[in-house]
């Protein structure tokens, strides 16, 4: 049992890094059943649509379930209808803007995995580059062919077209590597700008390493007692409200957080750093409602990151 | 049980190098997965292009990885240059540490790359690729060729005809056998830097063998026991605070450790021969909270305390 315990806390420690590798294998494997079952290149002047069409609505798809599953989405937008000056507070407007580029950030990782699969496997973009009608790319492909190139690209990608298969398999080969060296500077550009802005957050950041670590800590131990308490409190009103349904007899008072304390700690968490708040709860608790409505500064991101949706 | 027990306990005895060799396993069976699977050269002018960027760009990349990964950094970076405060490297001995600190990160973060290098050119197909389009072997090999141009088609398309080598020119080494020759070349220069630069350390540490044992299991059960307490110091508050938010009462007083306290555990750690501190924890500790002359002394950063700054990683860099 010790050491089941001990083999799960080092995977528990690991567990940004291992998500990230399973989603990068989930794409890779989602990618090659798409080209394997899914994808058959047209061959015909219909070439481009289609194969932007499959390298780029799978991206926009995960995008969106990438909001989806996005707690902070739920936690800006629930409720702005009725209280529009919830998400652009007086004072800062630009608090919406600053959430959402977060939350956009976030919901990226996917689309640019499935990109960079898709364009190092090379068999969306060979579909649709050869579609492509524009004359000075089809003077620099078809550079040293013969004049069939010309007419018959777009008919390379299914191996139909009447030139010998050295020149048909050269052009193949050369879309397909122009295709590798695009993804590879895809994953590049997308690496170096994550390391910039990661390091830019960190050293703008209020707090120090070993307080945010503690910060990370108390979040998550605050969202499970949240979870308990809801719990407790759920089960303990609902068996009031039946018995006197049943019994017939008047309910004992409970008490519960009146409509505002909900409102105010569904707010997004805002770090001061004169004081020492870790989580919105642990602020109302301290300063009381009245503590809520004061400007906001920048936001830390991850303490709300994973609250309930 | 008792076996497995065993075992476990030795993968953590050595768990700095089995997670290098895990890394650098990784590392080989991707090479392995990418010049079999993805990588189709070209065979024609763009094999330079298309070898080097398999050959260098995923090496970036790995690097990019190993400095996102690396405690250190963080540990160095994290507010270091806070809005309200104008960060200033006017400092010689902030400038020389951060220097200092930045090239020991580098040496670590570069094992996967080198390792990336390393089997690729052993394997040979991103080189024979890359070189086959480069101008400097094409000089080298067809300069007593009559016809340049034929030359140089028939060296564009080695890659992709086994054949090819051998009607070119048997004086020199084929491309597959350079590619080879640099690569156990590079592995053995790697080895030789890395025995130097950990003798050169290990003879300028200040502190003896012993010592150095003593001190890195330290830093290892005061990782385990601060998680250990952060995680129960939170449970308490997150109690105090969820209970008060249901009932509406006013909290009872808590002592958490402020702001500042914090930052001057945090700061990177330095060796002063006189006062013997294992840690920033216990050099805070014992100097009234931080709040004595002593804490602030400047001390030396010698290379082989460099692991007393990288525990407490729950979740470095994500």
């Amino acid at each position: 049992m010790d050491a089941f315990h001990t083999i799960l806390k080092f995977f528990m420690n690991r567990k940004t890094a291992i998500g990230y590798s399973f989603m990068a294998l989930l794409t890779m494997g989602g990618e090659r059943v798409f080209s394997l079952v899914a994808f058959r290149c047209p061959c015909s002047s219909e070439n481009l649509r289609y194969g932007l069409v499959f390298l780029f609505s799978p991206a926009l798809v995960l995008l969106v379930i990438g909001y989806f599953l996005n707690s902070k989405t739920w936690k800006l937008f629930t409720g702005c209808w009725v209280n529009p000056r919830k998400i652009f507070p007086r004072g800062n407007v630009c608090h919406f803007f600053y959430v959402f580029g977060q939350i956009t950030l976030n919901a990226l990782v996917a689309p640019v995995m499935w990109l960079s699969v898709a364009l190092l496997n090379g068999t969306f973009y060979e579909c649709a580059m050869s579609g492509l009608d524009n004359p000075a790319y089809l003077n620099a492909v078809c550079e040293r062919k013969s004049e069939k190139c010309f007419g018959e690209l777009h008919m390379v990608a299914c191996g139909k077209s009447s030139m010998p298969f050295s020149e048909s398999d050269e052009l193949r080969r050369t879309l397909q590597a122009q295709s590798q060296i695009l993804g590879w500077c895809v994953i590049v550009t997308t690496a170096l700008l994550s390391l910039l802005t990661t390091c830019c957050a960190s050293c703008q950041s209020k707090v120090s390493h070993l307080q945010l670590m503690f910060w990370k800590v108390y979040e998550g131990t605050e969202k499970e007692q949240l979870e308990e308490i809801f719990q407790q409190y759920a089960t303990k009103l609902s068996e009031r409200n039946l018995r006197c349904f049943f019994e017939n007899k008047e309910p004992e008072p409970i008490s519960l957080p009146a409509f505002q304390a909900w409102e105010d700690a569904s707010q997004l968490h805002s770090f001061s750093s004169s004081k020492q708040h870790y989580s919105t709860i642990h602020k109302l608790v301290e300063e009381g409602q009245k503590g809520i409505n004061e400007e906001r500064e920048t936001t830390m991101d991850f303490v709300d990151r994973r609250e309930i949706p | 049980m008792d076996k497995l027990r065993g075992a476990l306990d030795f993968c953590i005895r050595h768990q700095t190098v089995l997670g290098y060799s895990i890394v650098s396993l990784l590392t080989a069976a991707s090479e392995y997965i990418f010049s079999s699977v993805v990588f189709k050269c070209p065979c024609n002018s763009g094999n330079m292009l298309y070898g080097s960027v398999f050959l260098l760009v995923p090496a970036f990349i790995l690097l990019l990885l190993g400095y996102m990964v690396n405690v250190r950094t963080w540990r160095l970076l994290t507010g270091s240059c806070p809005p309200e405060k104008h960060c200033d490297c006017s400092s010689w001995g902030t400038c020389a540490r951060y220097c200092q600190v930045l090239v020991t990160v580098t040496a670590r973060a570069l094992v996967a790359p080198l390792t990336w290098i390393a089997v690729a050119l052993l394997r040979a197909s991103f080189y024979e690729c890359a070189a086959s389009g480069n101008s400097l072997i094409k000089n080298l090999i067809c300069k007593d060729q009559k016809d340049q141009e034929e030359c140089q088609n028939l060296l564009f398309k080695i890659p992709c005809d086994e054949q090819l080598p051998t009607k070119i020119s048997s004086k020199f080494l084929s491309l597959q056998a350079q590619s080879q020759l640099i690569g156990w070349f590079l592995i053995a220069s790697i080895m030789t830097v890395a025995l130097i630069s950990t003798c050169v350390s290990r003879c300028c540490s200040p502190v003896s063998y012993l010592q150095l044992k003593f001190w890195k299991i330290y830093s290892k059960k005061e990782q385990e026991l601060f998680e250990i307490k952060a995680k129960e110091h939170a449970t308490k508050l997150a109690e105090i605070n969820t209970h008060c938010f249901f009932e509406a009462t006013d909290p009872a007083p808590f002592h958490t450790p402020s702001n500042e306290d914090w930052r001057k555990i945090s700061f990177l750690y330095t060796f002063s021969s006189q006062k013997q501190y294992y840690s920033m924890i216990h050099k805070y500790v014992n100097t009234n909270r931080g709040n004595s002359a002593r804490f602030q002394e400047e001390g030396q950063n010698p290379p082989v305390l460099g692991f007393v700054d990288e525990t407490h990683a729950i979740e470095s860099g994500f």
